[in-house]
């Protein structure tokens, strides 16, 4: 299997647990389904998988057909809007097109741009193959590609090769110290760096994923993780208000043992509850820090740290360095706040707007400006302390706000700015009405819930000589930033 | 008290007050996803000053499990 050594026999145990059925399958048998699939797929050469993905058996298996078959996997959000889906293969033109039959906008879609559907032998899924495979070749090493920014607007991948996801999972596995024993469950989306590198480093490790596509605001997840003796659960930060509001402490999981979070900056109170929670059970907190450029995790904070170095995200995982690279130049000295700058085997090939793209090899040679900014303390801790550019973590989605304000902007003036984890829509009073409207549209149209915007009436936009928004101004116009109330239970 | 139930519902899921309540499910409206499930737990307790537990956060799936689950609580919502 792709995310199993050649050298070494498969492991004798589970892989994966189906929650919907109770269904278990052995690395065995998972290794045979894998290879007939990969089979089916059938294409004279190296081809892009779209693969509208769900946490559910079938898609993960495709995943991991495709993958093995050594072919470069696009998974997405299984639910994309049609536009979005036609963008996507007018893009990147892919030789195949997966998706749940539940999904039938799809069909309509890559029945319109002239695919076939074709039989793979897994009927909860619809197979549809390009006829005229494109002539535009695409790069030996490339084997994932990962959108960046949901599915929204225009699509910008990572180019991810088969070292970077094997070097990424191996040192997750080493660092988490994860062994056959240990049971994760699909807590994230499998289209989603974090969500995947859980799937890749406990396959590496020949330890087990429970699949399930419940959200954990539910009773099914939790039954699904104490019946099935999960191990661990990655979440990020807002699934942590929501272990909040749900009463997490007072859940029985006797299995538990480890809780993982990355995808954003987790607010020191909730770090410290959460660990002060996994201590008391015999487990632990361990705090990450990751960017999808380089494949999925970056950092790590030993759970033995805290609460001494709250706040930060720890080392680099194993193969990884960390230097701050000041604006001004020179060698940053401890605590002088820089770029992020991480250099590691996990760092992608580059990015890919369109399918021109993916013939391209390693452009960064390992090296990645993150463009997050923070210091080392004296004793090498990362700590992050914002973003060089303009974007914000909703609900944990990485959203570019110069975008999302252009999408505002349709009819009034507006400003976005970041508020932690939700937007601040700022517009004079004037345009309110309209903003709100409008505000409700541009939720829908980026999937994420209309309490991610906050508005924010002031008198006038302030701008620059240049007639563009000054955004440092109206972040001192002063006031209390509106901010949404993630209320705990305590 | 049924119309503070509905508003509490309109403005955790951001629908208007005349969507049909009584026949309204988790995840039927896109705003019922679990941001807003949260959004509606947080909203219900400070509207009727209870707090909820775990099982009821994981029951309350539709507008007319809420009225039950506030009726444990000693609120009647029959008015």
């Amino acid at each position: 299997m792709f995310l199993t050594t050649h050298d070494r026999a498969l492991p004798d145990g589970p892989a994966l647990v189906d929650a919907a059925t109770g269904r278990v399958w052995a690395y065995r048998e998972l290794d045979v389904s894998i290879a007939k699939l990969a089979a089916a797929l059938n294409l004279e050469r190296k081809g892009v998988v779209l693969l509208l993905a769900e946490n559910t058996v079938p898609s993960i298996r495709t995943y991991l057909a495709a993958l093995e078959s050594g072919h470069a996997v696009l998974p997405m959000e299984a639910d994309i809007d049609p536009a979005f889906l036609r963008r996507l293969i007018d893009g990147f033109v892919p030789e195949v097109v997966a998706f749940p039959v539940s999904f039938s906008r799809a069909a309509e879609v890559v029945g319109g741009a002239n695919y076939a559907p074709i039989d793979v032998g897994e009927p909860s899924l619809s197979v549809w193959r390009r006829p005229a495979p494109r002539s535009v070749p695409i790069h030996e090493d490339l084997s994932l590609l990962l959108a960046t920014s949901g599915s929204t607007g225009n699509p910008k991948l990572v180019r991810l090769s088969r070292r970077n996801i094997l070097s990424n999972a191996n040192s997750i596995r080493s660092s988490l110290d994860i062994g056959r024993d240990e049971r994760a469950i699909t807590s994230l989306p499998p289209f989603y760096s974090y969500g995947l590198s859980v799937l890749h480093s406990h396959l590496l490790a020949g330890a087990s994923v429970v699949v399930t596509t419940e959200s954990i605001a539910g009773r099914s997840f939790w039954d699904a993780f104490r019946s099935y003796g999960c191990t661990s659960c990655a979440a990020i930060p807002y699934m942590y208000d929501i272990f909040g509001r749900i009463g997490f402490e007072r859940l029985e999981l006797p299995t538990l043992r480890t809780l993982t979070q990355a995808g954003g900056k987790l607010a020191d109170p909730l770090i410290s509850r959460f660990h002060a929670i996994m201590k008391a059970r015999g487990g632990r907190l361990m705090v990450m820090y990751g960017q999808t450029e380089a494949t999925a995790r970056i950092a790590c904070l030993p759970s033995h740290l805290l609460p001494a170095k709250l706040g930060s995200v720890g080392f680099p995982l194993g193969g990884g360095r960390i230097a701050i690279q000041l604006d001004e130049g020179g060698v940053a000295s401890p605590r002088s706040v820089g770029e992020v700058v991480y250099s590691g085997p996990n760092v992608m090939l580059g990015y890919a707007i369109e399918r021109d793209d993916l013939a391209r090899g390693d452009e960064l040679g390992g090296v990645l400006h993150t463009g997050d900014l923070g210091y080392l303390d004296d004793d090498g801790c990362l700590f992050i302390v914002g973003r060089r550019k303009r974007f914000s973590k909703v609900f944990g989605l990485r959203v570019n706000l110069d975008d999302v304000e252009g999408r505002l902007q349709e009819q009034s003036h507006v400003a976005v700015v970041d508020g932690g984890d939700i937007m601040i829509v700022c517009c004079t009073a004037a345009a309110e009405a309209a903003v709100r409207h409008r505000v409700r549209e541009v939720a829908y149209q980026m999937r994420v819930h209309p309490s991610a915007f906050v508005l924010r009436i002031v008198a006038d936009l302030p701008l620059l000589p240049n007639g563009k928004i000054d955004y440092k101004a109206l972040g001192t116009l002063g006031g209390a930033w509106p901010v949404l109330p993630p209320r705990s239970n305590t | 008290m049924i119309n503070r139930l509905k508003q509490a519902f309109a403005a955790a899921l951001r629908v208007p007050l005349s969507t049909d309540f009584e026949s309204l499910q988790a995840h039927a409206v896109p705003e019922w996803d679990s941001v807003g499930h949260m959004e509606l737990i947080s909203e219900i307790e400070g509207t009727f000053g209870v707090t909820l537990s775990t099982d009821d956060v994981f029951d309350l799936d539709s507008f007319s499990k809420a009225r039950q689950i506030l009726s444990r609580h000693g609120v009647d919502i029959s008015t």
